[in-house]
């Protein structure tokens, strides 16, 4: 059975992928444009990947980190000595179709992505953004020291994920995201290696720089008693020039959709929170 | 060209395809014939997990090297070693995680509780 739903979500994706062609060539066509632009000023929302994407021949560099707990107070400085780091190059090879590549320090996970806009928001038109993202994670962190059985295989996770997002008006935009993963090795015995999740993103501007942005990840078959829990994220971006430089609390430290929905372990009530940023430039 | 490495790279995940493994799937059963000891049993686990930063002389921020027997044992007693490889924030070590394999972890407690044997 669930071989078959994993075989069905692949064919969801290459059909999908069947159609962004098509309507990629009835677009270029298309003169009067009068798209919503920049439902999102980020590539990310904060943690969830925005609607956002890199231009035709642009490549951004974002970094973005994010410390321990702030729960340990100078202990740990509120959490800069257990801070992780990702390094993250994303492509556009056109307009509407990115690919990248990062490395994170959080279980040295190494990604390639690819991001591809199906549908776009227009005034008076279709109502919504939609994109695609998918992505392949390789987990570098595994020993086979301290699991014997390990193979390669064990190492690689997916995301399937549609980003639906819609500008309510100048300042206020939302977006939603229907996430399949699959992560090929779970670190707790009763999560099942599928795992579906929506995620849930807000943007509401502020004043010309800066926004507040909200996500938040609604997993939707964790295991009972799994110490790992729904990442909730809020946080500022503030635009300078060609930097969006984004702030933000959250509960999850991985910075990867599979690691962040999968693997928070931080908890709000707790005061078990951590600082990060995002910060992309473009070259 | 679009079409091509999206293809590509949905080839890559399914050759690779999906397996369905936990910690359980790929650990095997620790048998301890009498106690636990440091030669044996914890010294690997210290080589393989912490060596890289706590070498001697530590490296990447480390603060203190766990090289020798008496250097877990200072850990263990004086620097919260358990408390560090049993957390479940981002404060475990390793640093950056993941955390070890919880046999493992259960061997290094079960050593603590058993006296801390050198062989």
């Amino acid at each position: 059975m669930k071989h078959y739903l994993t075989l069905l979500l692949f064919l969801i994706s290459i059909s999908v992928i069947a159609q962004d062609d098509l309507l990629d060539e009835i677009d270029t066509n298309d003169l009067g444009n009068n798209y919503a632009t920049a439902a999102f000023k980020g590539l990310k929302v904060v943690n969830f990947e925005s609607t956002k994407l890199v231009a035709k021949k642009e490549l951004i560099l974002i970094i973005a980190h994010r410390f321990g707990s702030i729960e340990n107070g100078f202990d740990s400085f509120f959490g800069l000595d257990d801070a992780v780091t990702l390094i993250n190059f994303v492509y556009g090879i056109s307009d509407s179709f990115n690919v990248g590549v990062s490395r994170s320090s959080f279980q040295k996970i190494y990604e390639a992505s690819a991001k591809y806009r199906l549908v776009r928001q227009k005034e008076s038109g279709f109502p919504f953004t939609i994109v695609g993202y998918n992505s392949v994670m390789i987990n570098s962190s595994l020993e086979e020291g301290n699991l014997p059985k390990l193979e390669f295989s064990d190492r690689l996770s997916y995301t399937f994920q549609l980003l639906i997002s819609r500008k309510v008006n100048s300042n206020f935009s939302l977006e939603i995201a229907p996430t399949f993963f699959h992560d090929n090795f779970v670190f707790f015995d009763n999560q099942h290696n599928s795992q579906y999740a929506i995620g849930l993103g807000g943007r509401h501007k502020l004043s010309k720089r800066w926004s507040i942005n909200v996500d938040y990840g609604w997993h939707l078959n964790r295991a009972d008693n799994s110490p790992f829990k729904n990442p909730l994220s809020i946080g500022f971006d503030l635009e300078t020039g060609g930097h969006v430089f984004q702030m933000h609390f959250t509960n999850a430290q991985a910075m990867n959709t599979n690691g962040f929905l999968g693997q928070a372990t931080g908890d709000w009530g707790d005061g078990d929170i951590y600082f990060g940023f995002n910060l992309s430039r473009v070259f | 060209m679009r079409s091509k490495s999206l293809i590509l790279i949905l080839i890559i995940a399914l050759f690779s395809g999906c397996s369905y493994n936990s910690e359980d799937d790929l650990t095997e059963q620790v048998i301890i014939d009498n106690f636990v000891t440091y030669e044996t049993n914890i010294k690997p686990i210290i080589d393989n997990n912490c060596i890289v930063c706590h070498n001697n002389p530590p490296v990447n921020g480390a603060p203190m090297s766990l090289t020798t027997f008496s250097n877990v044992v200072e850990a263990v007693e004086n620097r919260n070693l358990i408390g560090r490889i049993s957390a479940t924030d981002g404060s475990v070590m390793p640093a950056g995680g993941p955390r070890l394999p919880q046999s493992l972890i259960d061997l290094v407690i079960q050593w603590v509780e058993e006296g801390l044997m050198e062989n």
